[in-house]
């Protein structure tokens, strides 16, 4: 960061005083070792995060929702909260379905569990996709309540509704509480989910409804709790010491002479990832997040380093987009009916070119990365962080810890901005790494602000091609366009990606748009991935 | 001390009988005090502010001594020798030196003056020693007699004058001084921050009565009277600059400014104006010729036991750099306080930022 | 030792004087409201009140604010019903949240010396408190909100 907002750090003086808390802070309100081992999810609502405790036995229609005895509607939510309030949209759509009172529902953002399938939080999907889901699952909450009110009361389960927590018919009504005490057991099949009737739009009295998000309030007190504010008894602080170049560095010496002098300074631990997800890190451990810091400032590391990552700039990629968008045998051809441009553009009475640039984006997300992580007495693996995609990360986890599936476990906490940026969860690993190497003691790493922006998976430089073909009346008769950057789903998820008419896999990330549907004539979208790019940094 | 002939170090003055002054008569102490001579009768380099202490009454001179030997715990260390090289080391070039410079006796009062003022003189001219950093030294590091009170550099930090020509956008009058020098601030002025603050922590031992006396007497030089500030050109100016500027993002300064100080430091109106939120195109290190107290108070923050009590700036040492302050003193001194720019300001930042001083 | 008021309550520490305040109030006395977002002054997350003042805690060392009273947004209002925390309920201003501590303290500290700020004067003081999420628009209506409240409550009062 030579020459930016932030200048170089010069070696501070080492801490003079034993570090401790000599005077009793209970009248403060303070929040010593927030309880999340204990828990299994996140209710941004509570002022600690706990979820709501059920009153008795619980009724769960499907998996996404309980009932309890006293009525109350907790929601499981499978996306993270991190400014869209998307928990309070989804329970939004249950609870309209189902006919719930919205003052007795309550959210619940889960940890990682295979039973909720993909956890993935981005691309403006959340919402229209849970739509159909919590539609379902309000649905059949309704009918089970109906069946057995109907059943109690002797009377016809079409001839009972349930609204705004009252299920009625017959002249009786029962509330949710009455009815869940009394025991209700159905259940539904997925083929029985999707043919649920659904209530008629015209009849939904919830949703274009304006109301506060359940997770503004805390929001407004400073009780609401994110990734940063992760605390278990006993952790130790780390502040990592990035390699020169994101791949290709090889930790080869640390001295720590220097740090030594730091009170609470513990050690600079070398990292080694199985996964190369983040290779080259060193750890700086202490007892507390402000020495740790100062620490990493006073550890010189050696590197040993391969290839020229170091070397490589903003116009070193640029140019490598250009030579590859010149190549016309490289990159994935799209699906964009006829791609055979060559022979209208050689007839065509006029043509336009054009190149498009865009240069690299940080994510810069007000809360810097961060995450804890331990081996609890299960001996599972718990990383408390913000994270977008778990579903992505779990496996790099695995990786890098050498342990099964059944054996990691990421927890739930607010995000203090996403932007993309906590899709990539590789900022998880060097930490579960430093946990290992500490024999599973927490670990808990916050970044700096500089070291945030040094590691983030930039939105990549990217390079468009634009040729257009006209005719003698101006009329568009054929468009070509190719499309080069660095690919994030070749990165992080290859699998991901779909193939191209020509068999090519392609990112369908970086070359949206390129596949329209307006009528251009022939068409040809070609994406090309900029391997340059892909080894100097981690698209995102 | 560090001076521009070396440094030199406060001895040892408590009454241990071996390294301190323990074995002093009171004769000697006053002859010390009146004439800047220890008890051998070598001569005390001018660090120690005889110049001044001359003009104490026997009767104070008298009372500081039998505090110093009933009160003070005696310590046993041997003063340091100062590092000043030769041949100004030798003492007795001293002599000379007083002989050109120093104007011995007691303080004299003057019966035009009412009570208040001969006292505010007595305790500015004597025991205050106002004069040792706002009076401007000569090459030989004497009081210049013909510049007195028109500022100096002290220590990395400037000392303003206290004449007429303090060039503060608010005059400083009795009613100004008397508040700085009894709160630490004055709305209009600033804070008092670095050496200065040690002085106002100072005179919070003496009772409200001989402040009252020090500002009388430091406003009669400065000669001004209290006037509106809502009608003073400079000060409406620095409030009009002051007004968010949407192409703000443009100049360096004005957007470290926008986003770091901006939020204490902006004022609609005159009327928001206060101790703790200055507005720093009014106050005087903005408006001195020297940028070097803005610089210091940017750089080292202001503690909440200095200046206004209670309240903290920020130090930001950490986090901007030489280039990025002197953008932000650059922005404040030539749009808001609307005065031709400091040469060489990151070259400025640079040696106070690197400079060791006692303060 | 250091000695300071925070939120209404003494507190005493044996710590390192050049500790941030910002990691004294987060991991020692443990309240965590307060963020860290660039550690350089320049983001305004971090700002709490010391002797009644905005101050930005993550350059403001420890052993600064000895005597001081420091105010976080925990202690702002003890039931969390400060007016400027009321308008930014009803008009839903947090998005992700996580500069909103900062925002509320630079507003509640605005109010005090303008009572009625105008959009431009909402600008200034506020263009240091960065929110990512971008809901600049409804903080100034939440301002303009509170300061109607805080001038009633006061002509109530």
């Amino acid at each position: 960061m030579a020459n930016g907002i932030f200048p170089p750090h010069k070696a501070a003086a080492p801490g003079l005083g034993r570090r401790g808390f000599l005077v009793s802070m209970c009248a403060t309100g303070a929040v010593f070792g927030f309880p999340r081992k204990s828990l299994a999810s996140m209710n941004p609502a509570a002022p600690n995060g706990s979820p709501i405790e059920a009153v008795g036995a619980v009724y769960e229609p499907t998996i996404w929702y309980w009932i309890d005895n006293a009525g109350k509607v907790n929601v499981y939510i499978i996306r993270a909260e991190m400014g869209q309030h998307v928990g309070t949209s989804i329970a939004r759509i249950l609870a309209d379905e189902l006919g719930a009172n919205w003052e007795d529902v309550s959210i619940d953002h889960v940890d990682t569990n295979p039973k909720w399938g993909l956890m993935v939080t981005g691309g403006s999907w959340s919402v229209w996709q849970s739509w159909p889901i919590y539609r379902q699952a309000g649905a059949a909450g309704r009918i089970a309540l109906a069946e057995k009110a109907a059943k109690l009361w002797g009377i016809n389960p079409a001839k009972i509704t349930v609204e705004n927590g009252i299920v009625s018919g017959g002249g009786k009504t029962a509330s949710f509480g009455d009815l869940v005490s009394g025991g209700i057991t159905r259940s539904f099949t997925a083929d029985e989910l999707k043919n649920l009737p659904l209530r008629p739009h015209s009849d939904l009295k919830l949703l274009g409804k304006t109301l506060q998000a359940l997770d503004i309030r805390n929001k407004t007190t400073g009780q609401a709790i994110y990734g940063i504010d992760a605390k278990i008894e006993g952790m130790v602080h780390a502040a990592p010491i990035l390699p020169p170049t994101r791949y290709g560095c090889t930790v080869t010496a640390i001295d720590d002479s220097a740090a030594k002098a730091v009170k609470g300074y513990q050690q600079a631990l070398r990292i080694d990832d199985p996964s190369g997800i983040a290779p080259g890190w060193v750890m700086v451990i202490a007892d507390s997040h402000w020495a740790a810091q100062k620490a990493a400032k006073l550890v010189t590391v050696n590197y040993n380093i391969t290839g020229n990552a170091q070397q490589i700039s903003e116009a070193d990629i640029q140019a490598e987009n250009k030579r590859i968008i010149d190549d016309p045998k490289a990159g994935a051809i799209l699906d964009t009916g006829n791609t055979d441009v060559d022979p209208v553009f050689a007839k065509a009475a006029s043509t336009f070119e054009a190149e498009y640039t865009t240069q690299t984006v940080l994510h810069f997300q007000l809360e810097p990365l961060n995450a804890l992580a331990f081996q609890n007495q299960d001996g599972v693996w718990e990383i408390h962080t913000g994270n977008q995609w778990q579903s992505l990360c779990l496996p790099w986890l695995q990786t890098a810890l050498g342990v099964g599936e059944d054996k990691v476990i990421m927890r739930t906490y607010l995000l203090g901005g996403g932007f993309g940026r906590r899709l990539n969860g590789d900022y998880a690993v060097p930490v579960a790494l430093a946990s290992k190497a500490l024999g599973g003691k927490p670990v808990k790493m916050i970044m700096t602000r500089p070291d945030d922006a040094y590691f983030d998976s930039v939105r990549p430089p990217t390079m468009s091609r634009l040729k257009m073909a006209f005719d003698a009346n101006k009329q568009v008769i054929a468009m070509d366009t190719a499309v080069a950057s660095g690919w994030p789903t070749k990165v992080m998820l290859p699998a991901f990606m779909p193939k191209g008419v020509n068999g090519k896999p392609y990112d369908p990330f970086s070359s949206d748009g390129a596949d329209h549907w307006y009528d251009v004539g022939a068409q040809r979208a070609r994406a090309i991935s900029n391997e340059l790019a892909e080894a100097t940094f981690r698209p995102g | 001390m560090v001076t521009g002939f070396g440094t030199i170090y406060g001895s040892n003055i408590t009454p241990d009988p071996e390294t301190g002054i323990g074995e002093w008569s009171p004769t000697a102490f006053r002859r010390a005090m009146h004439e800047g001579v220890d008890r051998e009768g070598r001569n005390l380099f001018p660090a120690f502010p005889y110049d001044h202490f001359t003009k104490l009454s026997d009767a104070d001179v008298d009372a500081i001594y039998a505090y110093i030997m009933t009160d003070v715990a005696p310590v046993k260390e041997v003063t340091k020798e100062p590092s000043i090289p030769f041949p100004l080391n030798m003492r007795i070039l001293q002599s000379g030196w007083k002989l050109l410079f120093v104007h011995f006796g007691r303080y004299e009062p003057d019966a035009s003056k009412s009570d208040a003022w001969n006292r505010g003189a007595y305790l500015v001219e004597g025991p205050a020693h106002c004069g040792a950093c706002h009076t401007p030294r000569n090459a030989l590091g004497a009081e210049e007699n013909s510049k007195q009170y028109a500022g100096a550099a002290v220590d990395s930090w400037t000392a303003p004058p206290l004449t007429d020509a303090n060039p503060s956008a608010v005059p400083w009058t009795v009613n100004a001084l008397t508040t700085y020098l009894t709160t630490g601030s004055a709305p209009y002025h600033g804070v008092a921050a670095g050496p200065m603050a040690e002085v106002v922590a100072g005179l919070r031992q003496l009772p409200d009565s001989d402040i009252e006396a020090i500002g009388t007497y430091l406003g009669s030089i400065s000669g001004a009277q209290d006037s509106n500030p809502a009608a003073i050109p400079a000060v409406a100016a620095s409030i009009a600059a002051g007004k968010p500027d949407p192409d703000y993002r443009k100049d360096l300064g004005e957007r470290l400014y926008a986003s770091a100080c901006a939020s204490c430091h902006y004022n609609p109106s005159v009327d928001s104006v206060k101790a703790e939120r200055p507005d720093l195109g009014i106050i005087t290190d903005t408006r001195l010729d020297n940028p070097s107290n803005l610089i210091q108070t940017i750089l080292n923050g202001i503690p909440a036991a200095q200046g206004v009590h209670g309240v903290t700036m920020p130090a930001f040492r950490t986090a901007l750099d030489d280039s990025q302050i002197a953008a932000i003193v650059g922005y404040l001194r030539s749009a808001q306080a609307g005065l031709p720019p400091w040469p060489n300001l990151e070259t400025a930042v640079t040696s106070v930022r690197t400079h060791t001083g006692t303060n | 030792m250091i000695e300071f008021t925070i939120n209404g309550n003494k507190v005493s520490l044996d710590i390192a004087p050049d500790t941030p305040l910002l990691w004294v109030i987060r991991d020692d006395v443990g309240l965590t409201g307060t963020k860290f977002g660039c550690g350089v002054g320049l983001c305004g997350a971090c700002t709490v009140h010391v002797g009644g003042s905005p101050t930005r805690s993550c350059l403001t060392s420890v052993k600064d604010v000895a005597g001081a009273e420091i105010t976080t947004i925990e202690g702002l209002a003890p039931d969390g019903e400060h007016p400027v925390q009321v308008a930014w309920r009803d008009l839903q201003v947090p998005q992700c949240g996580y500069c909103q501590s900062g925002q509320i303290m630079t507003a509640a500290a605005m109010l005090k010396d303008m009572p009625n700020p105008s959009d431009e004067d909402i600008d200034a003081v506020m263009t240091g408190n960065l929110c990512r999420c971008m809901t600049y628009n409804r903080i100034r209506a939440a301002v303009r909100q509170a300061a109607v409240a805080m001038r009633e409550n006061t002509a109530n009062g």
